[in-house]
């Protein structure tokens, strides 16, 4: 179940759209004032609920169906034999779509080894019909996140399908070299695709934070402070694009050696692929790639927004709660301040409790590549291992 | 030699596994590139353990995988496999 992997990436799209929502909501009513919730008010309210919907439906569908997947369908997928499976196929140039679901397709791109998640045309419009009937623009929201995981569900069916399943043991020595080679080249590209994702997310926070920082100053300076502030509100804009500006140069510069060296083991292993019968070493390289693989397993469950995103959700929730009921509540009643320390503190423990146990999973893995290493010299000796 | 490089030993039973035929000791050498005197050593080392043999052919001496080396490459894949995998 791919549900995970949709809404680590959908709580990031969820948190732009509000940051973007929060900025528009204060311009809009610097720009056209109203006073309380009278009809033009509701009016601007429901505009601006629609418009945050649309982001997030928007945003969201992006981030389904442009990425492309690593997947090892073992590079034996043929139109004959997809269509003797009972599979729909339509060929694309250097791809194939394949129908893995009722509403969703898989692009799988030549060499079999990445997917895009795309929805079929049955589907597409659904999600054209209903953004346009009002109130249900978030259901396309829902829609598209259904139709991701459906082809994340279809597409794994249609691996084992098409690979077979057996114990390795008995699987031809040859087999088990490009077996090896295709999922080393899953790993390697799934740990490219949580490092991009990593300093994607951590971007899209960067800018969040600058934009609620910009409608906080936006806050300060507005009308009902009184005039004569643009010049302050200039000078703080050009402070904090500035200051984001500078910490993406940063965070692009930490984050660029890590997507480099995996990005250059994806590559050196599907060019081992290409180049089976070469003058390579395959089991030179794939004894490179060992050790490198508790690092991956540790990059796919590292990162407390990737490994549980419902939980992030939490702790987000539980910060945002605590801050709020302080900020309203505080000042009138101090059984607020408890109440909202509570659950800040609440939010602290579950992030620290996350971050031992991801400490502790990654000890735990090097002591396994120990054992495992000691394993493989033990099978090198006469009848060792048998 | 204490600890092998696993590398050399795991090219050479590879190099070997794929050759139909005995294969001569220098041309042996320069595939699994190393320089003589370590690929010596390890070649030593490897038919001391039965993992390879060397035969007289036509005035040469050539190098072949035993039965006992082609077992050992077979359970290193697999256990490449495995690890691979996230199985071990």
């Amino acid at each position: 179940m791919r549900w995970r992997r949709a809404l680590s990436s959908w709580w990031f799209a969820g948190l732009i759209s509000l940051a973007v929502g929060i900025a528009l909501l204060p311009l809009l009513h610097w720009l056209m004032p109203f006073d309380g919730l009278s009809d033009e008010g509701a009016d601007y309210l429901l505009f601006f609920a629609h418009l945050f919907f649309l982001i997030a439906a928007g945003v969201c569908l992006l981030i389904t169906i442009v990425p492309w997947h690593a997947v090892d369908l073992g590079g034996r997928l043929d139109r004959s034999a997809l269509t003797k499976a009972g599979y729909e196929v339509v060929e694309r140039g250097g791809s194939i779509d394949v129908r893995v679901a009722r509403w969703s397709v898989a692009r799988i791109r030549e060499g079999r080894t990445a997917f895009r998640a795309l929805p079929h045309r049955t589907a597409l419009l659904v999600m054209v019909l209903l953004p346009a009937i009002p109130g249900l623009g978030v259901g396309l929201f829902l829609f598209s996140l259904y139709i991701y995981a459906q082809c994340w569900e279809g597409v794994e069916a249609l691996s084992s399908k098409m690979r077979g399943v057996g114990p390795a043991e008995d699987r031809r020595v040859e087999e088990l070299m490009v077996d090896s080679l295709s999922s080393a080249y899953i790993l390697a590209r799934d740990a490219l695709d949580v490092e991009k994702g990593s300093y994607q997310d951590r971007g899209l926070v960067l800018v969040s934070l600058a934009l609620v920082a910009w409608v906080v100053l936006l806050a300060l300076t507005g009308p009902t402070s009184g005039h004569g502030h643009a010049l302050l509100l200039g000078i703080g804009t050009l402070i904090i694009a500035g200051a984001t500006a500078g910490g993406v140069l940063l965070l692009r510069r930490r984050c660029q050696e890590d997507i480099a060296r995996e990005e250059a083991w994806a590559e050196r292993i599907l060019a081992a692929m290409r180049d089976r019968e070469g003058v390579s070493s395959s089991v030179g390289l794939l004894l490179d790639i060992c050790p490198e693989v508790p690092r991956w397993l540790e990059v796919r469950r590292r990162g407390v927004w990737n490994r549980a995103p419902g939980k992030t959700l939490l702790i987000v929730l539980l910060f945002i709660s605590g801050g709020q009921i302080m900020a309203l509540y505080g000042p009138g009643w101090w059984g607020a301040y408890l109440i909202g320390a509570g659950l800040i503190a609440l939010g602290t423990g579950l992030f620290l409790d996350e971050s031992v146990r991801a400490r502790k999973e990654h000890r735990r893995s090097t002591e396994d590549w120990d054992r495992k290493l000691a394993e493989l010299y033990l099978l090198l000796e006469p009848g060792g291992g048998r | 030699m204490e600890r092998p490089d696993l590398y050399v030993v795991a090219r050479v039973l590879e190099r070997l596994w794929r050759e139909p035929s005995p294969i001569l000791r220098t041309r042996l050498q320069v595939a699994v590139g190393t320089n003589y005197d370590v690929f010596s050593r390890y070649l030593d080392w490897m038919t001391e353990r039965g993992l390879t043999a060397l035969i007289e052919e036509d005035g040469h001496q050539k190098v072949v995988l035993t039965d006992g080396g082609r077992e050992a490459y077979r359970r290193l894949v697999v256990w490449i496999n495995e690890v691979v995998h996230g199985r071990r």
